[in-house]
C-alpha cells in the first residue's frame, strides 16, 4: 500500500512540476511533512541537501524518500513515478509545440508560465529556509548564499558547502 | 540557490508590473500561505494566460 501512496503522490506531483522540481519543492514538502508524516522537516531539508550535493540531477531528493519511507523499492516507485508520466507527457506534448510553434496561443503560455515558475522556484527557497518555522539564523544564511550566488562566479557547490558549514555553527 | 536562481530568472520580468505581481501572489499563496499547488496553479495559470493575452507580460 505504501508503494501505490509513493507511486501515487509522486506521479501528481510530476504532472505539475512546471520549472522542475525546484519549482514543486513547496508541494513535495506539504505532501511529505504536512500530510504523509514520511518525514520530518528537518529530514526533509537533509534529504534535500543531500540531494543536490550529489551528482546528478535534482529529482535524486525523490529516490532518497522513497528509500526512506519502503527502502530500494520504495527508491525505486518514487524515482519511476516521478519520471515515467511526464516523460510521456513531455514525449507528446513537444510534437504538439512544435506543429504549433507560430501559434499565438503557444507564445501566450510561454510568457504565462515564466511569472508562475518564477514565484514558485521563490516559495522552494523560502520553504527550505523555515524548515520549522521562521528561524533568522536560516533566513541569514539563505540570503547570504543568495548573495554569493548572484555576486559572484563561485561554483555552487562551494556555495552549498560553506552553507552548510555555516549552520553546523549558527544551529 | 532558489532564491538567487529565481531572482536571476526574475530579473527579465523586472519591468513588468503584471509579471511581478504573479510572482508575489504565487510566492506568497504556496510560500507563505503554504496552500496546495494543486489550487494555487491552475488558477494562477489561468490569470496569468489571462495577462499573456493582454500583451501584460
Amino acid at each position: 500500500v505504501i508503494l501505490l501512496e509513493l507511486a501515487l503522490w509522486f506521479a501528481m506531483l510530476s504532472l505539475i512540476a512546471f520549472g522542475g522540481m525546484p519549482a514543486v519543492m513547496p508541494e513535495m514538502q506539504r505532501v511529505v511533512v504536512d500530510v504523509n508524516g514520511w518525514a520530518t522537516p528537518a529530514e526533509f531539508i537533509q534529504l534535500f541537501a543531500v540531494g543536490q550535493a550529489a551528482p546528478g540531477p535534482n529529482v535524486l531528493i525523490v529516490s532518497l524518500i522513497g528509500w526512506k519511507v519502503a527502502g530500494l523499492a520504495g527508491a525505486l516507485v518514487a524515482l519511476f513515478a516521478v519520471c515515467g508520466p511526464t516523460a510521456v507527457l513531455a514525449w507528446w506534448i513537444s510534437g504538439l509545440w512544435e506543429r504549433f510553434k507560430d501559434a499565438p496561443w503557444r507564445h501566450a503560455i510561454g510568457r504565462a508560465i515564466a511569472p508562475l515558475v518564477v514565484g514558485l522556484i521563490l516559495a522552494s527557497g523560502f520553504v527550505l529556509a523555515s524548515p520549522a518555522g521562521p528561524d533568522w539564523r536560516t533566513w541569514l544564511i539563505a540570503g547570504a548564499a543568495a548573495a554569493a550566488f548572484l555576486a559572484t562566479r563561485v561554483n555552487p557547490l562551494w556555495i552549498l558547502a560553506a552553507g552548510g558549514a555555516a549552520g553546523t555553527f549558527m544551529l | 540557490l532558489f532564491i538567487g536562481t529565481a531572482v536571476k530568472l526574475g530579473s527579465e520580468l523586472a519591468r513588468k508590473p503584471v509579471a511581478l505581481a504573479l510572482v508575489a501572489v504565487c510566492f506568497a499563496a504556496v510560500g507563505v500561505g503554504r496552500i496546495s499547488m494543486y489550487f494555487v496553479l491552475p488558477v494562477m495559470f489561468a490569470v496569468s494566460l489571462f495577462a499573456a493575452r493582454r500583451n501584460w507580460l
